[in-house]
């Protein structure tokens, strides 16, 4: 009975089981659909705005909320759409991506799931590689999510100004700044990891954008990794109508830095830590 | 292995030979040490002192294929809640390597969730959650079974079910298991060896040819004069002693089997008993004695 059960090897095929386990565990949780209404309420509302851009009189009795519209939007035409959407989701985004981190790494311990994971033929570091891969995946549905509602909200307000130079430079766009954000969520996993739940690892979210904000406003923003999404969608600049520090490479290779140490300190800590 | 945690020792110069084959039953009260060896021994948490080593490999960080050949189950056993009892074990065959889809569908009749097997892990009873964990421990067959209170929460059929199973693997399969307990009657029955774990440490290891010896016996008798009573029968060779103001304690193993001689001498003398009975001294008690503890009379 012992000898005869098969055991199969392999570094790729056991990151492909590896996975499919992390992308079966997504695929039942009521968080990927709390994640996907959270960013699709984020384009609908956009959309509102440019609903109202595009109509004065409505934004006019509307007040308030018509103003603000002006703040972020200008005019409505799809330039202004997309750039209304990746303000929104550069801030929205680091949010949202880091509670996906922080749900798929915390999880483990919220629900004392994690035992299971620590003495098995699959190695540590390939489950939470598997983990980080989902993570990404996860949060780049998302963005094509929002792409998608985009061009279908877009379409419903016969927005002017379309072409495709401008949608798939919204995209381009769109992606890089998803992307800048989700390495600047690993952190966030690592923090879950050990703190063994979510809570801390969520107010570390928050941390983060505070002092993200203050940093943009003291005009050092291009040093502080997390300030660097909103300052490439030009958040920065849209928030406080005045032109915001520019980005340079020692912002990218900060972001760089933080995503690789954090990276690397995520697998010591899984593979060297006591699991008490 | 000995670790610590600041001050708290939790275990300390704990050595264990575990042979293959064999039921080691790993006895300790609540807090005694047991699930912080357990899971040295599956390389969760790293000894300060001392190694683990599990056919003859020696446990450290980044192992994995040794745990191909180990199935565990640490503390009270917990699953993916949204899941069901398939999807969670569909899991860990994954994980573990396993090509063989039919692997599930036999560890759920083998442990007999298949009415269940459909169900979210977060609507199963305590027991079946139980039947779970031990599932996920027995999906690949192993070798080494490590099993952290296999019969909490289970009821009394549950327990001779699993009890049987753990039996059936050791026996017919050479499988060697390695259970924690708190519960001697339940280690009793199953283990042929017996470690007690006390703050850390082991106070006692005996196998299951000395677990009879250990089941003491004791006649007790009641007279209104003991120390009367103590010299009577001291002179007639029988090793006795006062237990309380009333009561002779006699542990002496022949004469505990022939009360009637005691009672009849004692009569003889003048001091008949007003109370004889033979109380059995059993392994509940023995422990209880070794890790320093009391029983309430």
């Amino acid at each position: 009975m012992i000898s005869i059960v098969k055991t199969s090897g392999g570094i790729i095929k056991e990151t492909f089981a590896a996975l499919r386990v992390e992308m079966q565990k997504v695929r039942h949780s009521k968080t990927l659909w709390i994640t996907a209404l959270a960013f699709a309420f984020i384009t609908i509302i956009c959309g509102l705005f440019m609903f109202i851009l595009k109509d004065p009189e409505q934004a006019r009795r509307l007040g308030l909320l018509g103003a603000k519209a002006q703040i972020f939007g200008g005019t409505a035409d799809w330039p202004s759409f997309f750039t209304l959407v990746l303000v929104i989701m550069s801030i929205g985004g680091l949010v949202i991506f880091g509670f996906i981190f922080v749900w798929i790494f915390g999880r483990e311990f919220g629900d004392k799931t994690v035992y299971d994971l620590l003495s098995l033929p699959t190695s540590r570091i390939t489950i939470v590689t598997a983990k980080i891969i989902i993570a990404f995946c996860w949060s780049v549905a998302l963005i094509l999510l929002v792409f998608i509602l985009m061009l279908v909200v877009g379409a419903i307000l016969q927005l002017p100004n379309w072409s495709a130079v401008v949608v798939f430079d919204g995209l381009g766009q769109m992606l890089v700044t998803g992307l800048i954000a989700m390495v600047l969520c690993i952190p966030f996993a690592l923090v879950a990891s050990v703190t063994r739940g979510y809570l801390p690892a969520v107010g570390c979210i928050f941390l983060i954008l505070v002092l993200g904000q203050v940093f943009s406003a003291l005009g050092h923003g291009q040093y502080f990794p997390w300030s660097v999404p909103g300052l490439y969608s030009g958040a920065a600049e849209a928030l406080t109508g005045e032109a915001s520090t520019p980005i340079g490479p020692v912002s990218y290779i900060l972001v760089g830095v933080v995503s690789v140490i954090s990276i690397v300190t995520i697998d010591i800590w899984w593979q060297y830590a006591d699991q008490t | 292995m000995t670790k610590r945690y600041g001050d708290l020792v939790a275990v300390e110069g704990l050595s264990l030979n575990i042979e293959p084959g064999e039921i080691y039953g790993f006895l300790g009260l609540n807090g005694a040490g047991k699930t912080t060896t357990i899971r040295m021994l599956l390389g969760m948490i790293r000894p300060d002192g001392g190694l683990v080593s599990i056919f003859g490999t020696k446990i450290k960080p980044g192992q994995r294929l040794i745990w191909g050949r180990v199935g565990y189950m640490v503390e009270t056993p917990h699953s993916y809640p949204d899941l069901t009892v398939r999807e969670n074990l569909e899991i860990i065959r994954r994980l573990r390597g396993l090509s063989d889809t039919k692997t599930v569908e036999r560890v759920i009749e083998e442990l007999s969730l298949t009415r269940d097997a459909d169900k979210r892990a977060k609507t199963l009873s305590h027991g079946n959650s139980q039947r779970l964990g031990l599932a996920k421990a027995l999906i690949h067959h192993p070798d080494l079974l490590i099993l952290d209170e296999p019969a909490n929460g289970l009821d009394p059929a549950g327990i001779v079910e699993i009890r049987n199973l753990l039996h059936d693997l050791a026996t017919e399969h050479g499988v060697t298991i390695f259970m924690s307990s708190h519960i001697l009657s339940e280690v009793n029955r199953l283990a042929t060896r017996i470690g007690v774990v006390h703050r850390g440490q082991l106070v006692k290891e005996f196998d299951s040819a000395e677990l009879a010896e250990q089941e003491q016996r004791r006649l007790m008798v009641d007279v209104k004069d003991t120390a009367a009573a103590l010299t009577i029968l001291e002179n007639a060779g029988i090793l006795a002693q006062a237990d309380n103001k009333d009561s002779i304690a006699i542990t002496d193993i022949v004469t505990t089997q022939h009360p009637e001689e005691v009672a009849t001498l004692l009569v003889r003398a003048g001091y008949p008993p007003t109370r004889l009975v033979v109380e059995r001294r059993d392994l509940e008690s023995y422990f209880l004695s070794r890790v320093g503890m009391k029983e309430k009379k």
